[in-house]
């Protein structure tokens, strides 16, 4: 070292430790951090000539935020988006083994019998979407929509289907997307974390808090699943009895206590931690406002379809565009339960249920992105694990089987060309013979428009890099504005 | 696929582009001459070859991973670089016919190219990996300072030297004694301990309290818990549904095993194959318990050969993560791209688990076993006393023959009238069973009605059949071939017939058939299901007896009503047939399965039925003691509280196949046992032969073994500094990172094994060396150099670890509940944490001391872990976990500031304070908080602003509780209360 002089050394210090506190506080990577430590810096410039390609953007992105509609359980295609008369005409008919040969099933047998469907579709739009009748509000929406209709899956339990599309692996323990894209973006928001989960339907999805895991990710990058009700984030609150103004004295005591002691140690890692307690004293105030929808105009309500005080999906179609004006990376909405095999209602009375839920929030939150000019920058996701088979599966009531070989589900906004359909499946909707999308297609797509390369977003763990895309994945660029 | 290294790769590679890469990079030769090495230059450099030129793949017959196969077709001229195909190619001026593709989009840097030609100059020499080397013995350098403790030290400082760095001094005693309890026990000192050391003038005062460190029985919880991380235990069975499962007795032996010092190699032994060995005891069955801890998936419609498949392959990962330190999980689909692990490799060591079965064993405590022995005792004293509660004498020729003969009348096949159901549509087929097929819902009930060909009807027999149509073929309905009767009624033109009572030869516990003829609503009803995944698909029966015989006339008609529930729905049975009898009561007290052999021929019995017989009848005349049957099924439910999870051998061993790309239903050549091929050497061994787990267990341990002691010290060191010798303690592969200390690893990998494996001694050494003791302050040339310390010139201010969050928070306040072992415990959580799983679990918030118990023992659901856990990054019991996260988060910050447990505690701990002296003042109050926070009195600024605050408070308007449990939090949430320093 001593060929160095003087200056040069404290500035690669200074370098090293700015590095080490960059790192560790990127979920709160905005102005506040910085300015804490009288820095006027961006954080970009700051690190700019310190690393040869680490974190993203690895070129310009399209998109800014994700939001993720997981429609959990798997919605059937055929039901919603996907009229198929060779299969009407084929019903009762046990499906052809061409199709079934070699392909396992959750539940099912495969001399199972193929189901037609009741509903009646009709072409909306310029594009010419096929929707049912269970989708009306999804009508006024379809040219602001590119229709995946060749979707496609490896795995056929919901868990580890679930984990696949969040995490590109059937096997838990890898990190999710948002984790994924907190890791390689950062966060836009000084108050709030960048990946956020929001939950609605009767039950949690399965294999719960695994797929917003963030893995072998730190885990400042795993999802933090809000609350249904007054209290979104765990222990937000302060104790009883105790004002904000109160809670500020003790905020700027530790706050105090820890310079103290930083300049005692020497240790960069209380800096960090100094900046986690501003951001959760932060959170203290704006997570309320957040979910707070007073100043919400009447008209946005009922477009949504909200209640005031219930909580409900479309409530948290409105907290996810809330979010998005508020700077958050990731949002996933998971909706309880598309599972339908035919229990005490019928597939379409399962359906007619669930889709009242789903179909006007849905359709509410991209008129209202559009709106407010949110909607280029925000890509939002439509869909389930997988599909639903062609073929009957018995119970109460009949129903369907998960099916991974050909589904629908869909994208609009970040850059994705509007009112395009693509991917066809055969005529009883078996398998993909058109544009199939596989997802990790999918991810690698998504990625690509957040500005990441999926091969290049990469974290090494147990002597491999990972990456969301495993050693998969195409962008496909056919569906790109 | 590999385009970049995490954060601290980069860091490091920038720093050597600053020019201090000969100090990086090889510290040891600092002074001297440069000079290429293969290990830290080359490979790096060639493994951007080796995936397509490599163990795995050969594109055009190209190989580059050793020195025979790279010279072959001259790729590498030993000795001319000019001549070497692999310089030409790679610095080929036609982008076609340059190396790498340039579509890999990682082409090599000018001086990459200079290093390559620079070595193969030089003679282009490979060396071989270093970690498949045996260790080695090496003697400390000759250094002697004052600052040198023990044998490590000189190792640390002779690096340290080199370059031109200093080692730090000795932290303080107040904050070297927090440090050491808190390695060793995870609790801080009392402040009785501390005054006790703070006085203590001896030299070895230090050295004093290590041993009574390690003779804590909390130093066993404490080093179980690492233990448990690489274990991924939880109290859950994991995937979607994640029931609850019975593994504890598993971690209490850890515990005990950790400090009672078990030899390391023992541990192993025992944890891998304590059910081999010869005469095991209940706890060595117990220890297998280490590969029980694997997730398990109770979905329906899953495949149970899939997730049994699973399971072997994380018990095969995971023993190569703990013991080998390498990835062995990447050869499960392909040869190891880079590490010497072929596929074939893999699935031999599959092999050693693929022949395990899963039995559920029964785990008492010394209490628990005293009081069955004392029952037992009390049943033996009953039969004693009255030989008709003891298993009747064998039943004589005669008695046998009595039964032959009342078997005449036996069960036959009712003829069926009629047979309606609810829902479902019923078909009587030719053989007079009934199968259903239809709506399959929940509130179902089927009516029967038949005739009798007896002129007497004392019992009806229903059997529960199996059918191809059925899931899984039945017999019931349910996804797995279940069903659940809930209730029978028998009737004859509308008159209820009255059923005396109920028998079935096969029960799912807690589901009995006499729950049918129940007239209470909380019946459960009758299930033949087995409880697991994989149904019954078995057929059953039952017979129901009438209270009253019947005499039936020819044109009598019956009616057999069965009753299913609403819930579960769909699970009715599919397919059953309904017989009738006239047999009296020597035939129908016969067992089930005794009157089946009875009926089964007309011929003498063959010597194996009668004693099948015989077996059968004495069983059930046991069963008919009243006193005897209570005392008997207080054993088996004693017997039974306690449970837990081990390994066995099966039966009938499975053969094992390479799974082609990975996939259960792609089998392939069938393998043995055996261990990888590049330990070869290392073959045969010399006292086994079988190859089996025990052998497996003794490989790993061998003492020429190079990996798994070494694996194992370098984890021990990463305890005590925060990261180990090798940085990628989960890969000694060619991957993982050079030690920055070979001869230092080495010296204290064969000590560790020359010390019998003692894992005390180990820490002993560690924690009582200067390199441990240093103060962790952090200085400016040291960040200069050694920005990662990785040379160990102070030691690491390291974030507590979740549960020692806890643990010190409790005993801190005096809340500490010292019990060691037993069932895992519920400390409050906020209830809202549920509403993100599938099912709503049981969080029954524990009383009394069990709230305050460590957090080792909180009951872990893997898919919904207490937000302790989860918050402050313990491991996620799904993979092995050899390294946990440091995280620094908001959400921490929320939990420590507002969480209710952490805030009843400061309220707690302020209110000892202030019953302490009610003439105390505020200073003096201030630093009893500060002695039993950070075991030592506040700075002047400290109590500055803590004074502050408290005036503050009080002009709000607060009452001294309040101001002081503000106080209070306020220490527990600073950074110093979640750090050794």
């Amino acid at each position: 070292m001593a060929q160095y002089p003087p200056e040069f050394q404290a500035k690669m210090q200074n370098l090293i430790h700015r590095r080490h506190f960059l790192n560790d506080c990127r979920i709160g990577l905005g102005g506040m951090a910085l300015a804490s430590l009288g820095d006027t810096l961006a954080p970009n410039q700051a690190l700019a000539g310190m690393e040869p390609e680490p974190f993203g953007p690895h070129f310009a992105p399209k998109a800014k935020t994700v939001i993720f509609l997981f429609m959990a359980g798997g919605p059937s295609q055929l039901e919603l988006f996907e009229p198929k008369p060779t299969l009407n005409k084929l019903a009762g008919q046990i499906t052809p083994d061409s199709f079934t040969k070699g392909k396992r099933f959750a539940f099912l047998k495969p001399n199972a019998k193929l189901l037609g469907t009741k509903e009646k579709f009709q072409k909306y739009g310029q594009c010419g979407m096929d929707l049912s009748g269970h989708l009306p509000f999804h009508r006024e929406i379809v040219d602001d929509i590119c229709w995946l209709r060749g979707m496609k899956t490896d795995v056929f339990n919901h868990g580890p289907a679930k984990g696949f599309i969040n995490t590109g692996s059937p096997q838990f323990g890898r990190p999710s997307m948002g984790s994924w894209l907190s890791y390689g973006l950062g966060s836009e928001s000084k108050d709030l974390p960048a990946f956020i989960v929001l939950q609605s339907g009767p039950r949690g999805p399965r294999g719960g808090a695994a797929h917003w895991s963030s893995g072998f990710l730190p885990t400042r990058h795993q999802g933090v699943p809000f609350l249904k009700g007054n209290t979104p984030i765990l222990d937000l609150a302060p104790p009883q009895g105790r004002s904000r103004t109160d809670e500020s004295r003790f905020y700027e005591t530790v706050k105090g206590l820890n310079e103290i002691r930083e300049r005692e140690t020497g240790d960069p890692e209380i800096a960090t931690r100094v900046a986690a307690y501003e951001m959760a004293f932060r959170m203290q105030a704006t997570a309320p406002d957040l979910v707070d929808i007073h100043g919400e105009s009447p008209l946005t309500l009922k477009r949504y379809g909200v209640e005031s005080g219930k909580p409900s999906y479309a409530m948290n179609c409105l907290l996810a565009r809330r979010l998005v004006e508020r700077g958050v990376r990731f949002i996933q909405l998971y909706h309880t339960d598309w599972d339908h095999h035919g229990g005490p209602l019928d597939l379409a009375d399962s359906l007619t249920k669930i889709c009242r839920e789903v179909d006007q929030p849905t359709t509410a939150l991209i008129q209202d992105l559009k709106l407010r000019g949110l909607l280029d920058s925000t890509l939002v996701v439509w869909g389930g694990e997988f599909g639903r088979t062609p073929m009957g599966e018995s119970r109460e009531t009949i129903g369907r089987d998960h099916h991974i070989d050909a589904y629908t589900m869909w994208m609009a906004g970040g850059g994705i060309k509007p009112g395009l359909l693509y991917g066809k499946s055969d005529e009883i909707g078996y398998n993909v013979i058109e544009n199939q999308m596989h997802v990790h297609d999918l991810q690698a797509t998504m990625l690509h428009q957040l500005g990441l390369d999926h091969k290049r977003l990469t974290y090494r763990f147990q002597g491999r890099d990972y990456r969301l895309t495993d050693v998969h994945g195409e962008v496909v660029h056919k569906i790109l504005a | 696929m590999i385009t970049h290294r995490p954060l601290q790769n980069h860091l490091l590679a920038n720093v050597c582009l600053l020019g201090l890469a000969g100090l990086w990079v090889h510290p040891i030769h600092a002074s001297e001459p440069q000079k290429t090495s293969f290990a830290s230059d080359i490979r790096p450099i060639l493994s951007k070859c080796i995936t397509c030129h490599g163990p795995s793949k050969q594109e055009n017959g190209l190989r580059l991973d050793n020195a025979r196969d790279a010279a072959k077709l001259k790729a590498i001229v030993a000795g001319h670089a000019s001549e070497s195909g692999l310089i030409k190619r790679v610095t080929s001026a036609d982008p076609d016919h340059r190396m790498p593709p340039a579509e890999t989009g990682n082409p090599l840097t000018p001086k990459q190219v200079e290093t390559l030609r620079n070595w193969i100059d030089s003679g282009a020499e490979y060396t071989p990996h270093w970690a498949f080397q045996p260790i080695t013995n090496p003697q400390p350098p000759d250094i002697k300072t004052a600052w040198v403790k023990n044998s490590i030290d000189p190792f640390i400082l002779s690096t340290l030297n080199r370059l031109s760095l200093t080692p730090s001094p000795e932290a303080d005693k107040a904050s070297l004694l927090r440090r050491v309890s808190l390695d060793l026990t995870g609790l801080p000192p009392t402040p009785a301990e501390s005054i006790a050391f703070q006085n203590d003038r001896r030299p070895d005062a230090y050295e004093h309290q290590v041993q009574r460190l390690l003779a804590s029985p909390h130093y066993g919880e404490r080093q179980a818990r690492h233990w448990l991380d690489l274990a991924r235990y939880a109290d859950s069975n994991g995937y979607t549904i994640d029931g609850p499962r019975s593994i504890w007795p598993w971690r209490d032996w850890v515990i005990k095993a950790l400090n009672q010092d078990m030899p390391f190699d023992q541990f192993t032994l025992e944890q891998l194959a304590g059910d081999l060995i010869p005469n095991a005891t209940q706890e060595q069955i117990l220890a297998t318990g280490f590969h029980r801890n694997t997730a398990f998936n109770e979905e329906g419609g899953t495949d149970p050969e899939q997730f049994r498949v699973e399971r072997t392959i994380d018990r095969t990962n995971t023993t190569g993560t703990v013991w080998l330190g390498m990835t062995v999980g990447c050869a499960q689909c392909h040869d190891h791209k880079y590490d010497p692990i072929r596929q074939r490799d893999y699935y031999q060591l599959f092999a050693y688990f693929n022949n395990v079965d899963e039995p559920k064993i029964s785990v008492n405590s010394p209490k628990v076993q005293a009081e069955v022995h004392q029952l037992k005792r009390q049943l033996a004293n009953l039969e004693t006393q009255n030989p008709l509660a003891r298993s009747p004498a064998l039943p004589t020729n005669d008695e046998i023959n009595q039964f032959r003969f009342a078997s005449r009348n036996a069960f036959q096949i009712a003829p069926v009238t009629n047979a309606i159901a609810l829902k479902a549509s019923l078909e009587i087929q030719p053989d007079q069973s009934i199968l259903a097929s239809g709506t399959n819902a929940g509130g179902e009930t089927y009516k029967i009605q038949f005739k009798s060909p007896f002129a007497k009807l004392s019992a009806i027999r229903l059997e529960t059949l199996t059918d191809p149509s059925l899931p899984k073929t039945g017999p019931g309905r349910g996804s797995n071939g279940q069903f659940r009767l809930l209730k029978v009624r028998l009737s004859q033109n509308n008159q209820n017939l009255p059923l005396a009572s109920a028998d079935a030869d096969i029960e799912q516990t807690g589901f009995p058939v006499s729950e049918t003829i129940q007239s209470t609503p909380m019946a459960k009803g009758w299930s033949t299901h087995s409880g697991k995944s994989d149904g019954p698909n078995q057929p059953g029966t039952a017979i129901f007896r009438l209270s009253n015989e019947m005499a039936v006339s020819a044109d009598s008609i019956f009616t057999l009503e069965l009753q299913f529930p609403d819930k579960p729905a769909g699970a009715a049975i599919g397919k059953f047939r309904i017989s009738v009898t006239d047999a009296g009561t020597l035939f129908l007290n016969l067992p089930i399965p005794a009157q089946a052999i009875i009926t089964s021929t007309l011929a003498p019995l063959e010597p194996s039925q009668k004693q099948a017989f015989i077996d059968l009848v004495q069983l059930k005349s046991q069963k008919a003691d009243p006193k005897a049957v209570r005392l008997r099924t207080l054993i088996r439910t004693l017997e039974e509280t306690t449970t837990s999870l081990a390994l066995s051998v099966p039966a009938s061993p499975r053969t094992t196949r390479i799974l082609q790309r990975g996939d259960f239903l792609q089998p392939g050549e069938p393998v043995n046992a055996n261990t990888p091929q590049v330990f070869d050497h290392l073959k045969p061994i010399p006292e086994k032969t079988a190859p089996d787990r025990v052998q497996l267990a003794k490989w790993l341990t061998r003492p020429d073994h190079p990996l798994t002691s070494r694996v194992a010290v370098n984890r021990e060191w990463q305890k005590f500094f925060g990261s180990g010798l090798v940085e990628t303690e989960n890969d000694f592969g060619l991957q993982g990172s050079l030690p920055t200390h070979p001869e230092l690893l080495d010296a204290l990998a064969s000590r560790f094994m020359a010390d019998g494996w003692s894992l005390k001694r180990l820490h002993y050494l560690i924690v009582t060396s200067a390199t441990y003791r240093q103060s962790s302050r952090h200085r400016p040339d040291l960040n200069a150099m050694d920005p990662q310390n990785r040379y160990f010139g102070r030691q690491n201010r390291l974030r507590l670890d979740a549960e020692t969050i806890r643990d010190n928070a409790l005993a801190v306040t005096g809340q500490f509940a010292k019990t060691i072992g037993g069932p895992p415990v519920f400390p409050p959580q906020p209830a809202e944490l549920f509403q993100f799983t599938q099912s709503q679990r049981g969080w029954k918030t524990s009383t009394g001391p069990d709230r305050y118990r460590r957090g080792l023992y909180t009951w872990i659901w893997r898919q919904s872990r207490h937000p302790l856990l989860t918050t402050f990054d313990a491991a996620d019991a799904l993979t092995a976990c050899t390294r946990r996260n440091r995280s620094n988060t908001p959400i921490q910050a929320l939990h420590l500031a507002n969480d209710p447990v952490f805030v009843e505690l400061a309220e707690s701990w302020a209110k000892q304070v202030l019953a302490l002296d009610p003439s105390a003042s505020d200073t003096t109050r201030l630093q009893s908080l500060y002695q039993a926070s950070f075991n030592r009195p506040p700075a002047d600024p400290e109590t500055a602003r803590l004074l502050h605050l408290i005036s503050s408070e009080r002009s709000a308007g607060h009452s001294e509780q309040l101001s002081w449990t503000t106080i209070a939090r306020v220490l527990m949430n600073t950074d110093e209360f979640i750090t050794r320093e």
